[in-house]
């Protein structure tokens, strides 16, 4: 079963939020280049020292070189003498302990001694999706989940923010504009851009198979340098293009798939595929599934307030939601057996019930409706109507 | 009242009652589902003879919705009750569906299934037509046939029943307390049946009726709701009166069909008021005959979805029906 999720409008609030995690990546990239240039000079016999960090890679800025090096000393991954001189831990226990503790790796020696980001068994974009959601939950200033939940093209959101970029405080607004699918994020200081976003992730017997980010971006200023911290590591991972498609894989995944969910206020049920409602547990329609769509991934409610456990249970389902349409005057016309299947089916269960076994499995549950809505039910059966 | 009306009375309770208690007995017998079809809809009783589980499928003509103060004066008996509330209660317990043109009366039960059984009615579906439990409320009774439906002929009124409920267009049904449009679904118009039909583009009934009488070589005998000058029948009849041939016309006793009877008349053909004459049938030649839906009137044969069933010695009881209409109210 392939299933899917709309993130809605917080995603952009995530990626916003998380500016900063966009940036870690963006250091931990310099990192990478201070590291390397270390360890170049050492294997020329030269002697590396803050201000040649500053001078090659950071044109002279000092401040900057000292941020980015400290984390490095202070894990020991960065040795520095007595006259400031710097050089790599030699021991390889110390290396690796700093390493998976700044989410640093050494890539094979003939490539360099690059440090590169983790790698792709913990996706980056995984990790700053389901933070993004942590820090949505616990957003200052005024934000809360329920308040983005609200936000439509009708109720912008203004807030005094400061943008992660330029880092200034001004007025932020976003929006959904569900005409074009673009959420619209307008920073004060930081002007315009629209993203456009879906993920799509395959579940196949409950397990999520790796998932597919795609973000688009458009704006008048996408090229300016305040966007940078979200273009360049977009970039980085995925090329300069307009349009950016990043593999979200396991098995960070199921965590990200819940976390989409849950801030769409919905949770994960046992049976693949389908979800419950957060809030709703007193309402009557409290189920749903999550499906593919040509057009993308989606959610759906079933407006049932029972979650069937097997076929059986769903066959039983099915018909109950069948009657109820047929007393609403909706199913007038239409064969029960394939209304069923594909009720089935959209709770993650293939059946193939014989017409005979519907008729006999409907004149049950549908004994005391009334007559409209029974005969509704069985008009194509009596008709011999092949709808 | 003179005798001769009372007798006719007699003669419409009683036939009202036998074709009540037939009705009765088919509705009653239904095993998965029951089709009903009427112009008007009014009786209070029908659908509680249908057995409790079963479906009920009712189509009604569209002008049925809106009827007014003027029929209702012209014919009390179909307004015994307040039709508009009976159509309601009725929706409840049957899908009911107003079905543009719609006139056929019928009584349909387990078409599709080896019981199957229909009747073919000229009475609509209201207490002049059929009884009601409570005899003192229904003060008037028509005078109406129910033919019995054989062969193939439930068979091809049922396929005609769901193209009217289910494929026509312009289909309305009763639902959330008011009419509701429906899409057509993809259901094909039956074709070349041994029923006559009128209605949708076809003309089979009116073409039959039009040939059975014009091969008329003694006698004909008619009878019908309403009749007009402009009836494509009438010319025929007047040519036959012309020429020698025993023509009968009874015509329900209305100003609407004052022109007309003086018409037959001077056309030497004799004409017989009965009150509350609402079947339609011709006989010709004591022989063979049609029984139908349709007012063989101008608009009765050219508007309207309509059938008919043939009468002939191949069915003998059907034949002798007819016959009998013909005599007890000559």
């Amino acid at each position: 079963m392939i299933v899917s999720i709309e993130a809605k409008g917080l995603f952009p609030v995530a990626i916003y939020a998380l500016g900063g995690d966009f940036m870690r990546a963006s250091k931990l990239h310099e990192c990478g280049a201070v590291i390397s240039l270390i360890e170049e000079l050492h294997q020329l016999g030269e002697v590396c020292d803050m201000s040649k960090v500053a001078t090659v890679l950071f044109a002279g800025r000092l401040k900057v070189a000292r941020r980015i090096l400290q984390p490095l000393v202070d894990s020991g991954l960065v040795v520095m003498d007595a006259s400031g001189g710097l050089s790599l831990c030699e021991n390889e226990e110390v290396r690796q302990a700093s390493l998976s503790l700044s989410e640093l790796r050494f890539e094979p020696p003939e490539r360099g001694y690059k440090l590169v980001l983790m790698p792709e068994d913990v996706s980056p974009s995984a990790k700053c999706l389901v933070s993004g959601f942590r820090v949505v939950e616990n957003l200052p200033r005024g934000f809360s989940p329920d308040r983005f939940l609200q936000v439509s093209s009708s109720s912008p959101v203004h807030e005094r923010i400061s943008c992660v970029s330029c880092r200034k405080p001004g007025p932020f607004i976003m929006k959904t504009d569900i005409d074009s699918k673009f959420v619209i994020c307008r920073h004060g200081k930081s002007n315009l851009l629209k993203i456009r976003y879906h993920f799509t992730q395959k579940q196949v017997n409950g397990l999520f198979q790796p998932g597919e980010l795609v973000i688009e971006l458009e704006g008048d200023d996408i090229k300016e340098k305040h966007w940078g911290w979200l273009m360049g590591p977009l970039e980085k991972m995925a090329g300069r293009k307009g349009r950016w498609v990043v593999r979200v894989s396991t098995p960070a995944d199921d965590v990200l798939f819940s976390s989409l969910l849950k801030i769409n206020g919905h949770v994960l049920t046992d049976v693949p595929g389908y979800y419950r409602s957060i809030s709703s547990s007193e309402s009557s329609e409290r189920y749903g599934s999550i499906f593919y769509r040509p057009s993308g991934l989606s959610v759906r409610c079933h407006g049932l307030a029972e979650m069937p456990e097997d076929s059986s249970d769903a066959v039983d389902l099915a018909l109950k939601k069948l009657v109820k349409d047929a007393e609403d005057g909706l199913v007038a016309v239409r064969q029960p057996e394939a209304y069923v299947m594909d009720l089935c089916r959209r709770f993650g269960f293939e059946v193939s019930p014989a017409p005979e076994d519907i008729l006999d499995a409907m004149r049950t549950v549908s004994a005391n409706v009334n007559g409209a809505a029974y005969a509704r039910l069985f008009a194509a059966s009596d008709w011999r109507l092949s709808v | 009242m003179n005798d001769r009306s009372t007798s006719l009375k007699r003669i419409a309770d009683s036939e009202r009652k036998s074709r009540t208690d037939l009705i009765k007995s088919i509705l009653s017998g239904a095993k998965q589902m029951v089709s009903l079809g009427t112009f008007l809809f009014g009786h209070p009783d029908l659908i509680g003879w249908v057995p409790r589980d079963r479906r009920i499928y009712l189509a009604i003509g569209e002008a049925d919705i809106e009827f007014t103060k003027a029929d209702a004066i012209a014919d009390p008996g179909k307004y015994a009750w307040k039709r508009s509330d009976l159509a309601t209660n009725a929706a409840a317990r049957c899908l009911l569906r107003a079905v543009p043109g719609h006139h056929l009366k019928y009584v349909l039960v387990d078409p599709f299934s080896e019981g199957a059984r229909g009747l073919l009615l000229t009475s609509n579906l209201t207490p002049s037509g059929v009884g009601v439990e409570s005899l003192s409320e229904a003060k008037v009774s028509s005078h109406e046939m129910a033919i019995e439906l054989t062969g193939e002929e439930p068979h091809e009124l049922a396929k005609l029943a769901r193209y009217t409920l289910f494929g026509a267009k312009g289909v309305r049904e009763f639902k959330h307390g008011g009419l509701q449009p429906v899409s057509p679904a993809p259901v094909l118009l039956p074709d070349n049946t041994s029923l006559l039909v009128n209605g949708y583009g076809r003309f089979g009934l009116t073409d039959a009726l039009l040939d059975c009488v014009s091969s008329a070589k003694s006698s004909v005998r008619l009878c019908t709701y309403t009749f007009d000058v402009d009836s494509a029948l009438f010319p025929v009849l007047r040519k036959l009166a012309s020429s020698g041939v025993d023509v009968q016309v009874l015509l329900n006793s209305s100003l609407a069909n004052k022109r007309i009877s003086d018409a037959l008349s001077q056309a030497g053909i004799k004409v017989v008021s009965v009150d509350r004459m609402h079947a339609k049938a011709i006989l010709v030649d004591d022989s063979f005959g049609i029984v139908c839906t349709a007012n063989l009137c101008r608009s009765g044969l050219s508007d309207g979805i309509n059938i008919g069933v043939r009468c002939s010695s191949a069915i003998p009881d059907r034949l002798d029906r007819l016959r009998r209409f013909f005599v007890d109210r000559s």
